[in-house]
């Protein structure tokens, strides 16, 4: 595995942690702080923040294999 | 099980909805529609901090055109992979040209970067979930909190507002319907500023019959009008 292998690998569980870390944060403080969203609370008027919460691992998980397949090209 | 309360939904603002709002809070005895301080324990129901009979009357977060420039740029950043895909020949090239070991040290430095940019651009759109203005029966909340940098937490009490103010200047503001709340409160020239209120006219009548209310009680005594 030569330096470039090594740093991608370092890079995505620090990505990878981070995402989770984050996520574990946020599901924390909405535990604490209970409101009942309607359509005048929500972004754009229909986006919930738990769609957020599900496409962040996922569109980092497609940047990691996006990023080993620039790196490997 | 997580309870929730159903912060009373906003109503038209051109209804009555004061006395409306407290009958139909299950957390208001039914007997006796008047009572502005419920037997009930709302003690950390919705937020940490609320006070054993405080409802929670509305809340709101900024709006939504404080992250227009992260989605902007998150869109650029997905047309720049999409047009890295697309131009592998001409990468090839440059590959060459530099030498290998040059083009994967620029590859990985902007890898670096563009990951950078996904998890911040994820915790803004977080950060603007997590700052909410709350209107309670006592009170106006402000929690500014981010996911790992901010905690602020700033409360005024209703009985504290002298004079309130919207301002919403400028044809953005006007067309998408935002602005600014100022309070000023009754213990000097000190005020108190709300950024990025969304339909801030609402909100400025929504303090002002909380005020009322608090004030005069749920029923407004004759001669003062029950609608904004």
């Amino acid at each position: 595995m030569g330096t470039r292998e090594i740093l991608f690998v370092v890079l995505s569980i620090i990505s990878v942690s981070f995402t989770l870390l984050s996520l574990w944060r946020l599901y924390s403080y909405i535990r604490r702080y209970k409101f009942a969203e309607s359509e005048y609370t929500l972004l754009f008027g229909f986006v919930h923040l738990h769609w957020f919460a599900v496409a962040y691992p996922i569109v980092i998980l497609l940047w990691i294999g996006a990023s080993y397949l620039m790196l490997i090209s | 099980m997580d309870e929730y309360i159903t912060p009373v939904k906003m109503p038209d603002v051109s209804t009555p909805y004061d006395s409306d709002l407290l009958s139909k809070s299950p957390h208001v005895h039914a007997s006796n529609q008047t009572e502005l301080f419920p037997d009930i324990d709302n003690t950390n129901r919705n937020f940490k901090g609320q006070q054993k009979n405080e409802i929670v009357y509305c809340f709101s977060r900024k709006h939504w055109i404080l992250l227009v420039p992260h989605f902007i740029g998150l869109l650029t950043i997905i047309g720049l992979i999409i047009g890295y895909f697309s131009m592998a020949p001409v990468l090839s090239g440059i590959k060459q040209f530099l030498s290998a070991e040059i083009y994967h040290a620029i590859i990985f430095i902007l890898l670096c970067m563009v990951t950078f940019f996904l998890h911040s651009f994820f915790i803004r759109v977080f950060n603007y979930y997590l700052q909410i203005f709350i209107i309670t029966n006592f009170r106006i909340v402000e929690l500014g909190h981010t996911l790992y940098f901010t905690r602020d937490s700033d409360s005024i009490h209703i009985d504290d507002i002298q004079e309130i103010e919207v301002h919403q200047n400028g044809i953005v503001r006007t067309i998408f319907n935002y602005g600014d709340l100022v309070m000023t409160l009754s213990s000097g020239y000190a005020t108190n500023t709300v950024h990025y209120v969304p339909n801030p006219h609402y909100y400025f009548r929504k303090i002002t019959k909380t005020q009322r209310q608090d004030i005069y009680g749920n029923l407004p005594p004759n001669g003062v009008s029950n609608r904004i």
